[in-house]
């Protein structure tokens, strides 16, 4: 399984991020500000242990009383009441900001990547957008909660306290400042260059480790058929250890960084305490200040190391980000927009298509279909019908060429989706009466379905009753009828069924195009001899074309076809 | 970019211990056995972590000790004694640090690995699901985030370790110092781990739901993904993405209601400790003010005492934390690998690989009613109801038994055979069988067959306009699920890739549904060649292929009464 020819879906730009999240956050301008107060408090409450600890040392040392001690430990467990109480509160809020952000940009991911043209996401592969779904959501989902507390209540405690060190003497603050954050700046600049690459490149092991066992659980009839199972665990265990060895060297790159913030520390406490004997020495200082000094030194080591750690965690979350709001930001793949033709169902003229370069499927194909004639695609498979099907329905744009109105398709490949029967067809009109969706399934014939247990309640799809591959192309074809589409394009509708029920299948289509245009892709050719005309292709062209009479009486492939067909059946 | 080069994760999996799980096994000992699983490299971990949390607890000790016998004296020697002692310091506490971190790191990672396979193999198992399988997106949502969840539990036994040795050692100064302040802490710190384990019981319901809802949504958008083509072709794709935001609403409500949860224990862990922290400055600062601690001691206590924050604050966040997650995603976990398989029982024997002789007598299930002999070499054609034809090939490939009468091939009743062996004799394709990410040849051969049964099952499957077509011949990617290939195309190389295992009996179901007729008679005809002296069962109404066959049968499946609804 080789992933090096996968085209994968765009990485956001920082700018498309910060540009998405002010979008999510519209409106909530207030909330953010009350969050950011809630947190600050916390932070100040936070702050009374330490001072009143400092103020313990000068209570004994220049015998202030009982009094004062007890008044001091009293402080500190009020201020950590309050601390507990507005950074909960604020921690709560800020949680549920980044939820409702969240939410938000992954539905609207959803939405866009369901709207990816179909050329794009089957380069890209399903699996990609689903890692981008689960996998990144969660890493953000994760990190959110830290991050933004650790922002604005830690960089409060650093500032107020480097105030404080500053107060006690200038010299503190100074020589521990000019050693200290030139450390910290070379310390963040090392970490930007080196860790993105590895966190990204974690992202995409975790997002080909998800593609390979979707796979092999989407098709895991053939996986137990054909013996498949230990090759298949054993490509999907070789995806994992992959991850583990990008996460491995992204832990590498966090202990270099800790590493980094050690030395500053070490740096920052060794100046302090030279700076300390100098003053105490030239008795510009006392003891007591040095002391103190070094007891805020020692406190500002939890919430640098949280901001710096969050650094980290900021990094990786941006990564999955970058990998969400790139799928909402992935204008190249946009369809290009379809005019309607004039009195015609669809009109497409000189198509050329290629999913290879130099490999056209499609050469120069025109097609018109008028407002209710039934036309009949034939020809070998792989002569390019399923194409221009897909073309003419607008579900694929044409390499060159131009084409005029779209359709609704329905291809062999029918999927029922996890839910009720109801809400398999409401899909196509959101809140359809029952009346209107049991007509449907009438008109085409369903009556399995309309015998199902629970009726439209019925659970269907993966977990709930299985569908006969009959049953499930008729649901696509009540879909349709639903929709009620000028025109709609049936690719093999009716083939997957297997022969037994193609005869009913073929009476739900021709009911299903009923009043409508429709462009019908065919190899049983008895359905194709009912269209009004039949449109033979081979190798890309159009090489026939006329009503079933006149071609099956002529010499050429459709009379060809035809009586190989006829043969054994009459 | 230069990457140091000590200890990186190896090219292949580190083993671990083998992590039993059976039937009885609960979610709680599951975790117990998860953190149990990589000693080698846990307890380096721990050593390494302990050393770390010490060398950070004696930072305030050498910086009280530095005043008093530096700043106090004004010795330019001392200092320069304990600025190189506070260097060794954090020398030590770094690189413990370092590389305890990164051997947990590869014992989680182990475990993780290990576990993860443990899925993958349970979901990929042969032996199938009793019942119906849950939806991929689910699966794969617990195999990504479960499975990362549980291991996680493995670092309760390096981190913490670390902790609760600096809350020791805190103590354990303290106690020397005063014994009433050692006892402060020796009491407290186990009263607020009971305190934070109560607390944390909502947290752990609140997160179990919220990975419940997180899942479902995933395996949501996974269906609604999977089922792109159908929505594009009808342009349902916003009434589909309406349904993935109601979906993701509901895991919003979850996730909103754990953080409260959270916001709420994680208030009352802080007050717990503040308030211990206020206790015990109390006691330190009446023992100083009575004249029984010097101010110097006084400083070591206040160092140590903000110093005893982090630890407590890191103990309830590594192991109340992870071990709430853990426990929650083990027993999602489980529901994969406590999943019953089918019910067909199977025996140790191998069966011969010779012409295929079958025989089918008397045989009924729910929707089926067979009684046939399918001689070696030869090609039968069926004609079946599509239930009938599904109970068929259930039985066939071994994942099913009949109601009553006995199916025999080669002579043994199927349930003696060794599944996977069966397997390799029998072969019954899926309708819908699915192609995987790799090359046409990839597909086809599966790595296994031989070249010349690959050429002789492209021509059979008349696959070789195809090859032609496709830009790089054999070596041309399929795509993801085949995706890049038509309908017909995909079946045509589904078709050959049957052929080319050449199985002593092939079950073929409607093999040629996705192609034109010319095609089909063309396969039709060489078909039989290609089988050679191999049997063949074909379930079809396709008159061009039950016309090669050597004789014809009509399953009589049970006409089951119309079921009556109102």
């Amino acid at each position: 399984m080789s992933d090096e020819t996968r085209e994968t879906l765009p990485l956001a730009t920082a700018a498309q991020v910060r540009s998405e999240v002010r979008l999510a956050l519209k409106g909530g301008t207030w909330k953010v500000v009350g969050v950011i107060a809630l947190l600050t408090l916390g932070a100040t409450a936070g702050l009374a242990t330490p001072w009143a600890l400092g103020a313990l040392v000068d209570a004994v040392s220049e015998s202030q009383g009982a009094e004062r001690i007890w008044l001091l430990a009293g402080a500190i467990a009020a201020g950590a009441l309050f601390a507990a109480f507005f950074d909960g509160l604020g921690q709560v809020g800020a949680t549920r900001l980044v939820e409702r952000v969240l939410a938000s940009t992954r539905e609207r991911m959803v939405a866009r990547g369901l709207a990816l043209p179909r050329a794009a996401l089957e380069r890209a592969g399903a699996g990609d957008l689903v890692s981008r779904a689960g996998d990144d959501v969660a890493v953000i989902a994760e990190a959110a909660p830290m991050v933004v507390p650790a922002v604005t209540g830690s960089a409060f405690t650093i500032v107020t306290t480097v105030v404080g060190i500053a107060v006690l003497d200038w010299r503190f603050a100074i020589c521990a400042l000019v050693l200290v954050i030139p450390i910290y700046v070379w310390t963040l600049r090392w970490h930007r260059r080196n860790a993105p690459q590895i966190y990204e490149a974690e992202r995409a092991a975790m997002a080909t480790r998800a593609q390979h066992l979707l796979a092999s659980l989407r098709g895991i009839e053939t996986v137990h058929a054909f013996g498949l199972s230990r090759p298949h665990a054993a490509t999907i265990a070789r995806a994992s250890w992959q991850v583990t060895i990008w996460a491995v060297r992204a832990r590498t790159v966090i202990n270099g960084f800790f590493a980094r913030i050690n030395l500053a520390e070490f740096l920052g406490m060794s100046s302090i305490l030279v700076v300390g004997f100098w003053l105490v020495r030239e008795g510009e200082g006392s003891v007591g200040a040095a002391t103190t000094a070094m007891l805020f030194f020692l406190r500002l080591f939890g919430p640098i190391n949280e901001l710096m750690f969050v650094v980290d965690e900021l990094q990786s979350s941006l990564a999955s980000m970058r990998r969400i709001v790139g799928v909402i930001h992935a204008d190249e793949f946009k369809a290009a927009e379809r005019t309607q033709p004039q009195a015609a169902a669809a009109d497409a003229t000189g198509i050329r298509f290629e999913y290879v370069p130099g490999h056209p499927v499609l050469d120069d194909v025109s097609l018109r279909i008028g407002p209710t004639e039934t036309v009949a695609l034939v020809g070998s498979s792989g002569a390019g019908k399923s194409t221009l099907a897909a073309i003419v329905a607008g579900v694929l744009d044409p390499g060159s060429g131009t084409v005029a109105g779209s359709a609704a398709l329905v291809t062999q490949e029918v999927h029922v989706f996890d839910g009720t029967l109801r809400e398999n067809l409401d899909l196509v009109k959101p809140g359809a009466g029952d009346d209107e969706l049991l007509a449907a399934l009438h008109r085409v014939g369903a009556e399995s379905l309309l015998n199902l247990p629970d009726g439209l309640d019925t659970g269907i799809g993966d977990r709930g009753t299985e569908l006969t591959p009959a049953q499930a192309q008729s649901l696509a074809l009540a879909r349709i009828v639903l929709l009620d589409p000028p025109l709609a394009v049936l690719d093999e509708a009716t083939s997957e069924a297997g022969s037994a029920d193609s005869a009913a299948l073929d009476h739900a289509s021709a009911a299903a195009l009923e009043g409508r245009a429709g462009l019908l892709v065919a190899h049983r050719l008895d359905q194709a001899a009912r269209a009004d005309r039949i449109v033979v292709m081979e190798k890309g062209r159009i090489v026939e074309e006329g009503a079933h009479d006149d071609l099956a009486a002529a010499d050429g492939p459709y009379a060809r076809a035809w009586s190989l067909w006829t043969r054994g059946r009459s | 970019m230069r990457l140091p080069v000590l200890l990186q994760a190896p090219a292949d999996p580190i083993p671990v211990r083998p992590i039993r799980i059976d039937a009885d096994t609960t979610p709680r000992r599951l975790t117990l056995r998860v953190m149990a699983a990589a000693p080698r490299q846990m307890w380096p971990a721990s050593i390494l972590l302990i050393m770390h949390q010490i060398g950070e607890s004696l930072v305030p000790v050498i910086m009280g000790f530095a005043i008093d016998q530096a700043v106090a004296t004004g010795d330019p020697v001392r200092l320069a004694l304990c600025v190189a002692l506070l260097g060794a310091d954090f020398a030590l506490l770094s690189y413990s640090y370092r590389f305890g971190s990164r051997f947990g790191l590869l014992g989680i990672e182990a475990v993780q690995h290990r576990l993860r396979t443990l899925v993958a193999n349970r979901l990929l198992d042969p032996k199938g699901v009793k019942g119906r399988a849950g939806l991929p997106g689910v699966s794969l949502s617990i195999a990504s985030s479960d499975v990362n969840n549980l291991a996680k539990a493995v670092a309760i036994t390096a981190w913490p370790a670390g902790e609760l040795a600096a809350i020791l050692l805190c103590g354990t100064v303290l106690m020397v110092l005063s014994w009433e302040l050692g006892l402060i802490v020796l009491l407290g710190v186990p009263l607020l781990l009971f305190i934070m384990d109560r607390a944390g019981g909502p947290l752990r319901r609140r997160s179990h739901d919220q990975s419940a809802l997180a899942g479902e949504a995933s395996g949501k958008a996974a269906d609604l993904l999977a089922g792109y083509r159908v929505l594009s072709g009808l342009g349902a794709q916003g009434a589909a993405a309406d349904r993935y935001r109601k979906s993701s609403r509901d895991a919003l409500d979850g996730s909103l209601h754990a953080a409260s949860a959270q916001g709420v224990y994680i208030g009352s862990m802080n007050l717990a400790s503040g308030l211990f922290v206020a206790g015990l400055a109390l006691v330190a600062g009446l023992r100083a003010w009575n004249g029984d601690l010097t101010v110097g001691q006084l400083i070591t206590v206040v160092g140590l005492t903000q110093f005893i924050m982090g630890p407590l604050g890191g103990i309830s966040r590594n192991a109340g934390g992870i071990w709430a997650a853990a426990l929650a995603s083990a027993e999602r976990v489980l529901s994969i690998l406590q999943l019953p398989h089918h019910e067909a029982s199977h025996g140790k024997a191998v069966p011969d690989t010779g012409d295929g002789k079958l025989s089918l007598a008397d045989v009924r299930t729910a929707n089926l009613r067979a009684d046939l002999d399918v001689a070696p070499g030869e090609c039968v054609g069926l004609r079946a109801t599509p239930a009938a034809a599904a109970d068929l090939a259930a039985l066939l490939s071994g994942s099913a038994e009949p109601e009553a009468g006995a199916l025999t091939w080669q002579g043994r009743p199927f349930g003696e055979y060794e599944l996977e062996a069966l397997r390799r004799t029998v072969l019954v394709v899926p309708h819908h069988a699915a192609l995987f990410d790799g090359t046409i040849l990839d597909n086809i051969g599966l790595l296994t067959a031989d070249r010349a049964a690959i050429d002789t099952a492209l021509d059979a499957a008349d696959c070789a306009e195809i090859v032609d077509a496709a830009p790089d011949g054999l070596d041309t990617q399929v795509g993801e699920e085949g995706l890049r290939l038509s309908g017909g195309q995909r079946q045509r190389i589904a078709l050959a890739r049957a052929l080319a295992q050449e199985p002593p009996l092939l079950v073929l179901q409607d093999p040629t549904t996705a192609v034109d007729s010319v095609t089909e008679s063309r396969i039709a005809e060489r078909l039989r060649a290609a089988r050679g002296n191999r049997s063949t069962l074909l379930i079809t109404d396709a008159p061009a292929l039950l016309a090669v066959c050597d004789r014809v049968v009509d399953l009589p499946g049970i006409d089951l009464p119309a079921k009556e609804t109102a």
